[in-house]
């Protein structure tokens, strides 16, 4: 075992630092309120993202003759540590680099290599996911979104919602029924947002400006060409891209640097007592053990090791350690909160108020460790 | 970074539970509340193994998890503050078993199989020969023997001149790693118990109400391992802290689940159960408790000005 970082990923890091830390404004505080969702910070990444690209820093971890660096995941996850510490600049182009565009280079035909891998590598497009269905949130094979051939095109018809970023977004990673009920019968469409029969609602929310959205498919027509992969070859293509991302999004560091900020505020007003330190540094340690757990799985993904169990139990130890966050928070800084005087706290908690909802809900993660790491009985229940 | 153990560090860890095989069960399920632990201390002393913090090729982290895996025993061996305390931070050999008491405490772990009783205060640590001293056991149900705190003759004690690193930072990593091997064993058999015992037609374990928590036990033991083998690999003060302010938040958690999933057995001498969880309560409660561990942590991430 060996948990030091070689001097070429400190380097690395401190190169990422960098780059966030010149391309930011002054104002960035403010003016993005750490929302990755904002039409602000979305417009933001369509300048940032390719100034990424330019520097190397955008898919360091994609294979040289794809455009990218050739590094490995370690890499990624310390570009995800540092963006996501910052509000995520990238807005949602970080699904892009993270699995939209490594799903098409393996399941894409040429022509949607070509129309799509080069648009995200230079940083220019926003996709979102289309998963989640009104009937079907944790059990997402009950999905009921309808594509059905209609000579050489698709029509589809249906509706998804929790849709993060719709109405910022280019295109939808979205998934439809074109076969038989359960998992068999799924498959993978890349639709462009602006099409005729595509119909996007905001859902107010607590989360973000544009975090979730319903999006409406009445008689969508789709070309052949954007279908992904094989007919009902869906569910594979969602398990084998989505299979390493399970973990999601590197959370805790906007979390440690939400709690270091939140301490400072209390001892800056002389408030930093004992009942606040004691929960303060009880959620801190939670947040190492996550992060620990989480470079576990990456670890394991640079070694091409299959993700396994640890995935389930690293998610759930950041939705434990989060739901302490936010706890803490709300105890010890609620005046600040209620008044949404402090985007770092406001922020903060958020997002530690939703990480056992996104990517999946957390009870989800408990069946599956119970499942497959316990080896528990599992009687009718998914 | 690589965060798997090497082959030394697995034949390491494979060497020490072949070794302490005989010691994995009790004898037969019986009256006591603790099992001595002395013949397995031997022969883990004899077989060298208490000097693996010291060497170049383990280190800290070595000692760390060879106490993780005697700690899954139900027996009580006197062997933390052998493996991990005296090597990182006393500058001197101390003859073990060895007994840790802050002054003021009032009852002392392992004093009763201890050959030496080191007593922190805020200036000094001083170790005294258990031969020299009047020691008065306690009956209790908390898994190892415990003596009430002797008196003591500071004249008849040596001063141990200590490294650097704080006797206590060390000793909470201890504390963090028992707590791992006994809620690990802890867990394990409760798991095995609610996959046999049925009720309603069905084992108790298919059960969401108990998949859940024991899955949230699996994590927090997942969880305090990964806090504690980076804090012994890293010897990172702060990381030490953590793991051990980690450790003693768990034990309510492991100590309540594994017991309540048992039933009424939970609460008898019939598995071996009791001697985890009450051994988990005593280790919640050392080195001044979960809370005050907290603010030792918190000190070392948000130090605060004095004065």
């Amino acid at each position: 075992m060996d948990f030091s970082w070689t001097p070429e990923q400190i380097a690395f890091r401190r190169r990422v630092r960098t780059a966030i830390e010149e391309a930011l404004p002054h104002d960035w505080a403010e003016k993005s309120r750490y929302d990755t969702s904002s039409a602000y910070v979305s417009e933001f990444s369509r300048t940032f993202c390719p100034r990424l690209a330019r520097e190397g820093l955008l898919i360091p971890h994609w294979p040289v003759e794809l455009g990218g660096g050739g590094l490995d995941a370690f890499h990624h996850w310390i570009l995800g540590e540092e963006m996501f510490a910052v509000g995520e600049p990238r807005s949602y182009q970080y699904m892009n680099v993270n699995w939209v565009g490594p799903a098409i280079i393996r399941f894409g035909d040429d022509f949607q290599r070509q129309r799509y891998i080069s648009e995200i590598a230079s940083g220019s497009v926003i996709w979102c996911q289309g998963f989640s269905e009104p009937e079907a949130g944790s059990d997402l094979a009950a999905l009921q979104t309808r594509a059905e051939r209609r000579g050489v095109d698709y029509v589809l018809n249906g509706s998804k919602i929790w849709t993060s970023g719709a109405a910022l977004a280019d295109h939808c990673f979205l998934l439809a029924r074109t076969g038989e009920p359960g998992t068999r019968g799924i498959s993978v469409f890349l639709m462009p947002m602006r099409t005729a029969g595509v119909d996007v609602r905001v859902i107010p929310n607590f989360m973000g400006q544009y975090s979730l959205h319903e999006v409406f498919l009445n008689d969508v027509v789709l070309p052949s060409s954007a279908l992904l992969g094989e007919e009902n070859s869906g569910w594979e293509i969602v398990r084998t891209v989505l299979h390493n991302e399970r973990i999601g999004a590197p959370r805790y560091s906007l979390s440690m640097r939400v709690l270091d900020h939140a301490v400072a505020v209390l001892a800056a007003r002389g408030d930093d007592r004992g009942p606040a330190r004691i929960k303060a540094a009880r959620a801190m340690a939670a947040l190492h053990g996550a992060r620990q757990l989480a470079l576990q799985v990456v670890d394991g993904r640079v070694k091409g090791k299959a993700a396994g169990g640890l995935t389930n139990i690293a998610r759930y130890a950041l939705v434990a350690a989060d739901r302490e966050v936010a706890d803490f928070l709300c105890e010890f800084l609620h005046d600040e909160l209620i008044a949404n005087l402090d985007p770092l706290l406001s922020v903060g908690f958020r997002r530690t108020g939703s990480t056992g909802l996104a990517a999946g809900s957390a009870e989800i993660q408990l069946n599956l460790i119970a499942k497959h790491h316990l080896g528990l009985p599992v009687l009718s229940q998914s | 970074m690589n965060l798997d153990l090497s082959s030394d560090q697995l034949a390491l860890q494979d060497s020490v539970v072949r070794l302490a095989q005989p010691f994995m069960a009790s004898p037969s399920s019986g009256v006591a509340d603790w099992l001595d632990g002395r013949p397995l201390y031997e022969r883990l002393q004899e077989a060298g193994f208490l000097d693996v913090a010291l060497t170049a090729e383990f280190g800290p982290l070595g000692a760390l998890l060879v106490l993780e895996a005697i700690s899954r025993s139900p027996y009580a061996v006197p062997v933390a503050i052998d493996l991990l305390v005296a090597p990182m931070a006393f500058a001197e050999p101390v003859q073990g078993p060895i007994a840790l008491m802050r002054a003021g405490d009032r009852v002392v772990r392992h004093l009763p199989l201890a050959r030496t009783l080191v007593v922190l205060s805020a200036e000094d640590a001083v170790a005294y020969a258990t031969a020299d001293l009047e020691v008065t056991p306690v009956e209790t149900p908390f898994g190892d023997s415990h003596a009430l705190a002797p008196r003591l003759h500071r004249a008849t004690g040596r001063k141990l001149a200590t490294t650097g690193q704080s006797v206590e930072a060390w000793w909470g990593l201890a504390i963090a790693a028992e707590i791992l091997g006994a809620g690990r064993a802890a867990v394990d058999l409760a798991v095995g118990h609610v996959k046999l015992r049925r009720q309603f037609n069905r084992p108790i374990g298919s059960f969401q109400a108990i998949q859940h928590r024991l899955s949230q036990c699996e994590v927090a033991i997942n969880a305090l391992q990964a806090l504690a083998r980076w804090a012994a690999g890293s010897q990172d003060g702060q990381a030490m802290a953590m793991a051990a302010a980690y450790g003693q938040s768990a034990v309510e958690q492991l100590a309540f689940d594994t017991q309540q999933f048992h039933g009424a057995s939970g609460l008898t001498k019939q598995s071996d159960l009791h001697f985890f969880t009450y051994r988990l309560r005593a280790l919640g409660g050392q080195l001044g408790g979960g809370a005050e561990l907290a603010l030792v942590a918190a000190e070392g991430l948000w130090p605060q000005a004095r004065g």
